[in-house]
């Protein structure tokens, strides 16, 4: 444990050196935004979301938490590796919320997400096999598992299997509308091929899949999905486009999205249209933006301000919605972050409104 | 200094296009955001098609709909009966989504429920859950046979 923790925080300075300045990083945009990496700097996943690899590991554990605990064995790292070519990782948050409609107010306790991760390095820095298992909320469920080919000419990559379609920001919260309405979300994965290339600041991921979003092909058309963008230190642009055919109809998917730091400032942004075409003819276009901003207080400490926009039909006048998410997260240590959030989702006249208190408590390593 | 001052702009700009965007007035809309005269749901009965304007429409196809809906799985109007009645869940095989007469048997049922056995998280997800009237007619519906009626 004691060599590796030397190797791994020999290599974290050295990467830290090397690569573009940053100040903290995890499993959420913004902090990526904020850094001015890439998802596949710290996650195994190329277009981010689930395991950490052994940097971002490194990173969660030293420069995260507000503060470092001892594991007791007088150290206080923990490396993941629990063989030589295989390694772990888990999430688990559980909330208790407040929820409150026209109708009802709810105190639910429930888990938002429990996952393990586990990856081989069949071949170092070429090839690895990658799950990503739902333990929680029901009965256990595969979210991901893939091949990862990596270090193929021009820096660029396959992933074959089971995994998340690439498009937009891949963010945590799934009801989200940007993630919710577009269908790109953790609750959706899909099989397929991607194929992605990043040489210097360019960041490309395309992929095509059966467009069943996990259950069995019912048709010869496929979907592909994927996005470019451009990542540098302080600002990021990038475009996403999707198009998938099938038995219920066909939908189209663009955007834009991108993100910039000033200081101890993080903002981010997406805007996507979305075309659904069912064979009935009665087309329906959506629109959905979303903005972020986000506040580094001091190590560990960040607070958080999210609007969600949605358009459920554009040819019908006066039926928009939008949320407001407001909260503040906080690293406590290495394996322990404790939120708070309030979010209000403001609906039609008809509909109501609802409001939201939510205490999250998330494990992970 | 000069660098917290564009930043204090910066916030209070985004800040203020945060308001500018907002919900709609629902004009001219029904309680499900429709416009009025294309017919609501009326009052839920437990028959498919009350079920299907008053539930499936408004809440589930928010998700489930289009040819992304998750699993395939589409509860628009015209898709829903072929997805529901008789066929295996892909979460659970074993289960119905909707076997005719067995609500406690139906997978749909139990999604909706919270119950245990289910893979993945309560229906609706991320919204609140139904009321035990919907859940009720949607009960009633499968016991009487899941008619498409």
């Amino acid at each position: 444990m004691r060599n590796t923790q030397l190797v791994v925080l020999t290599a974290l300075i050295g990467l830290c050196s090397l690569g573009p300045s940053s100040t903290d990083l995890a499993a959420e945009p913004y902090l990526s935004v904020r850094t001015g990496l890439r998802c596949s700097v710290c996650h195994t996943n190329m277009t981010g979301g689930g395991k950490r690899n052994a940097f971002g590991s490194i990173y969660a554990q030293t420069r995260l938490p507000m503060m470092v605990t001892s594991l007791g064995d007088g150290g206080s790292f923990m490396a993941t590796n629990i063989a030589d070519i295989l390694s772990i990782g888990a999430d688990l948050r559980a909330r208790a919320s407040r929820k409150e409609t026209e109708d009802e107010t709810l105190y639910p306790f429930d888990i938002e997400e429990g996952n393990l991760y586990v990856e081989a390095t069949l071949i170092r820095d070429r090839l690895t096999f990658y799950v990503d298992e739902e333990f929680a909320p029901g009965n256990p469920r595969n979210r991901e598992v893939f091949a990862l080919i990596k270090g193929l000419p021009g820096e660029s990559y396959l992933k074959v299997g089971k995994f998340f379609l690439p498009y937009g920001f891949r963010l945590l919260d799934d009801t989200e509308f940007i993630r919710q309405r577009t269908g790109f979300n953790f609750d959706n994965s899909d099989l397929g091929v991607e194929f992605g290339l990043e040489p210097g600041p360019l960041s490309v991921a395309v992929a095509v899949t059966n467009g069943t979003q996990g259950a069995a092909e019912n048709n010869n058309d496929k979907q592909f999905s994927g996005f470019a963008a451009v990542v540098f230190p302080r600002w990021r642009v990038g475009v996403s486009g999707s198009r998938n055919e099938g038995e219920t109809g066909d939908r189209e998917a663009f955007g834009a999205f991108g993100g910039f730091r000033l200081g101890r400032f993080a903002f981010l942004g997406e805007y996507d249209f979305i075309n659904d075409d069912p064979p009935d003819g009665r087309r329906g276009d959506q629109t959905v933006a979303f903005v972020e901003g986000d506040l580094l207080v001091t190590q560990g400490l960040n607070l958080k301000v999210a609007y969600g926009f949605l358009d459920p039909d554009r040819d019908i006048g006066e039926n928009s919605r939008y949320r407001v998410r407001v909260g503040a997260e906080h690293f406590i240590t290495q394996f322990l972050q404790a939120s708070v959030y309030y979010s209000r989702l403001e609906d039609i006249p008809q509909v109501g409104d609802q409001d939201e208190l939510t205490f999250e408590l998330h494990t992970f390593f | 200094m000069r660098s917290h001052a564009k930043a204090l702009v910066l916030v209070v700009l985004w800040l203020v296009g945060l308001t500018i965007a907002c919900a709609g007035s629902g004009e001219g809309l029904d309680e499900f955001g429709n416009p009025l005269g294309e017919g609501g749901g009326g009052e839920l009965q437990p028959t498919f098609s009350s079920i299907q304007a008053n539930i499936f429409t408004p809440i589930c196809t928010q998700c489930h709909a289009g040819a992304s809906a998750p699993l395939s799985f589409s509860l628009q109007a015209g898709f829903s009966y072929d997805h529901l009645v008789g066929v295996p869940s892909i979460e659970v095989p074993e289960l119905l989504r909707v076997d005719p007469g067995q609500p406690d048997d139906s997978y749909l049922v139990m999604k909706i429920e919270g119950a245990p056995g289910i893979t993945g998280g309560r229906m609706p997800l991320g919204l609140s859950p139904l009321s035990a009237e919907q859940i009720a007619a949607i009960r009633a519906w499968i016991a009487d046979g899941a008619l498409e009626n």
